[in-house]
């Protein structure tokens, strides 16, 4: 195109120049000139493109239509536009008034009235480039977005791991929550090493059941050496995080101890690893090995952070399984000891019982009104102790889950006779009655005589401490396939409000006005606690100021 | 060795703009050897500057100093294109030694 504008100005020029006597030549010449100009304008003002041509020192010689227009000036010729540093296409921004406009130019080498010259073509890429930038930015929203739906994932994730992690108090449960959680959602392989002492116990689980987990299996045989100066040692000993973006085979070298070690390690084709101490914040219980294989993403910050997370949450449930543990360990211990020391205690009461006994019985020689006084009064607290003690032995049995039923067949009869013979020196000291009354002392009964007797000891002792006149009576009968028995007593009562209180664990070390009838506070709880090991249960009615009445109600066979 | 005066027309802060004082200021320290003066000028914050200098398009590089009078258009990332438009003797450093 720059050949046509230039002939058409030779030919303009060389036109001026033409004699008036060249008529005919001069009118085709004219004419001929005519329709190159049509021509020329109709390709140069009909495109869409603005088009200048620029010099060699950059000025424009010609501008089109749409170049005016581009540039919103009517008369660009003889403009210093500048030299476009590329011989191909450039982008530039637009200088003119209204909005910002971005033109991609296309630069040709050409010709201008015989010097070098350029032709700019400009083109309007506003639209596009908005376009495009509009897309730009919708795609940073997508990541933005993605990202965003990742960390929510993630933190879904944590909570429900927490939630799991919390739901058991037993450790080897727990530990296998924590692994399966890591290959559930995280991991292809977790290894976890927990340091008990100078032995280091070692769980491992793959997602997938294929060559691969039975390789891992091979390199799991190498168990973690906490003193090993490899950089899972190093993690362990300085309870810091280690991630391993990508494995190498110089970081396997440094991670193995020996030959087969790295051998098998190599063999497993691990891409990457995360390795998280478990911390609880004053020691380092052990290490949770995390692992990818070749052919999954390898681990990223993020990833990292939330194994750090992970490990964390795990830590703080683990030690809660530990503590509990613990407790539970301290609790039997405890009972073990209640056990013991109640035999201990026993032992030594019995033969003051015994001796006492004797003594009454005048076998040591005759026995005066005082001396008679003062051995009652001696017996009346051994009595009283051997019951205390006899109750925390109950109790400690209970708690432990010791309690055993011993069914054996027996009669009513026998069941009370033995409650009879340790109660009746209760109503001695006191101006009430006590009266027993059996329906059917020939009633068959397969029971834990002494468990019942247990009870009803308890039952009636209780009702001679809170009665001062009256009466406290046992009744013995049956109700269909239970047997029922009723210790009813005149004594103070008890309010409504506590009539369930009264069978919780110390709950007369709470109340001022039963502290002062002293005991363990553990009678009736203990009671209770037999008499549902009896598959019985044990309930009370009272009025406060006129008196109580307990029933006891359990199976005439305890085996049915 | 007489001082370059160099005036850098940009729009805003276009995708161009940032490129091109990138590569300016990157020129100016390896190949004008400290010795120049340099102006950006933002056509939007200035826009009669730009109307007195009759700039059509950023970035728009001016030299004025040394003469000749120099004027290349865009964004200056072909280095040897730039140091010819602007007629700078190439190798030369603060000393004036050739490279």
């Amino acid at each position: 195109m720059g050949t046509l504008a230039g002939y058409c100005m030779k030919t303009t020029r060389s036109l001026g120049k033409q004699r008036p006597e060249d008529g005919a030549e001069l009118e085709a010449a004219r004419r001929e000139l005519r329709v190159l100009q049509q021509r020329f304008r109709s390709i140069v003002e009909r495109t869409a493109d603005g088009i200048l041509v620029v010099d060699g020192d950059g000025v424009i010689r010609f501008a089109n239509g749409v170049a005016a227009q581009l540039f919103g000036a009517e008369d660009l010729v003889g403009t210093h536009f500048g030299t476009p540093l590329s011989s191909d296409s450039l982008e530039v921004d637009i200088v003119r008034g209204g909005g910002p406009a971005v033109a991609e130019l296309r630069v040709m080498d050409t010709e201008w009235e015989g010097e070098p010259a350029r032709i700019v073509s400009l083109r309007d890429v506003t639209d596009r480039k908005n376009a495009e930038e509009r897309d730009r930015r919708l795609l940073a929203e997508q990541i933005a977005r993605s990202r965003a739906e990742e960390t929510a994932r993630r933190a879904s994730l944590l909570s429900e791991a927490s939630r799991r992690l919390a739901s058991s108090l037993d450790l080897e449960a727990t530990l296998g929550t924590v692994i399966s959680l890591v290959v559930d959602e995280f991991a292809d392989f977790c290894i976890l090493d927990l340091v008990l002492g100078d032995t280091v116990k070692r769980q491992v689980a793959a997602a997938g059941n294929d060559e691969r987990s039975r390789r891992l299996e091979d390199a799991a045989r190498f168990p973690l050496d906490v003193d090993a100066d490899t950089p899972q040692g190093r993690a362990f000993r300085d309870c810091e995080p280690l991630h391993v973006p990508e494995v190498t085979e110089e970081w396997l070298r440094s991670a193995t101890t020996g030959e087969d070690h790295l051998r098998a390690a190599m063999g497993l084709g691990t891409r990457s690893l995360v390795f998280v101490p478990i911390y609880t914040g004053r020691d380092c219980l052990g290490v949770l090995t995390a692992g990818r294989w070749e052919d999954s993403p390898p681990f990223d910050e993020q990833d990292f952070h939330f194994a750090t997370e992970l490990g964390e949450r795990a830590a703080l449930a683990m030690e809660n399984a530990r503590l509990y543990q613990a407790a539970e360990s301290a609790n039997r211990a405890k009972t073990n000891f209640l056990s013991v020391m109640s035999h201990e205690l026993r032992t030594p009461l019995s033969a003051i019982i015994g001796y006492t006994d004797l003594m009454d019985r005048g076998i040591v020689g005759e026995v005066g009104e005082q001396q008679a006084r003062f051995l009652g009064r001696i017996r009346a607290s051994s009595n009283h102790l051997l019951q205390i003690i006899e109750e925390i032995l109950a109790f400690a049995s209970t708690e432990a889950g010791e309690g055993t039923v011993d069914a054996e067949p027996t009669t009513m009869d026998h069941v009370i006779d033995g409650v009879l013979t340790v109660a009746e020196p209760l109503a001695h000291d006191k101006p009430v009655d006590f009266i027993v009354e059996v329906d059917d002392p020939g009633l068959q009964l397969v029971t834990d005589a002494r468990k019942v007797r247990q009870i009803l000891l308890n039952l009636i002792s209780n009702a001679f401490k809170f009665t001062t006149e009256g009466e406290v009576r046992l009744h013995a009968g049956s109700e269909g396939s239970q047997a029922v028995f009723e210790v009813s007593d005149t004594g103070v009562g008890i309010p409504e409000e506590r009539l369930e209180k009264i069978f919780e664990k110390f709950w007369q070390a709470e109340d001022p006005m039963t502290r002062r009838a002293g005991g363990t506070g553990l009678g009736l709880a203990v009671a209770r606690s037999v008499a549902e090991l009896l598959s019985g249960s044990l309930d009370v009615r009272s009025i406060e100021g006129e008196g109580s009445v307990f029933t006891l109600r359990i199976p005439l066979d305890a085996r049915a | 060795m007489a001082k370059y005066l160099l005036k850098l027309y940009v729009t805003g802060h276009t995708p161009r703009a940032a490129v091109a004082i990138d590569n300016l200021r990157r020129i100016c320290e390896d190949d004008l050897g400290g010795r120049y003066d340099l102006e950006i000028i933002d056509v939007l914050k200035h826009p009669q500057l730009a109307e007195d200098e009759k700039v059509l398009a950023t970035p728009t590089l001016i030299k004025s100093l040394p003469p000749p009078l120099r004027r290349v258009i865009g964004d200056l990332s072909d280095k040897e294109k730039v140091l010819l438009g602007l007629d700078v003797r190439a190798g030369l450093n603060v000393e004036g030694d050739e490279e």
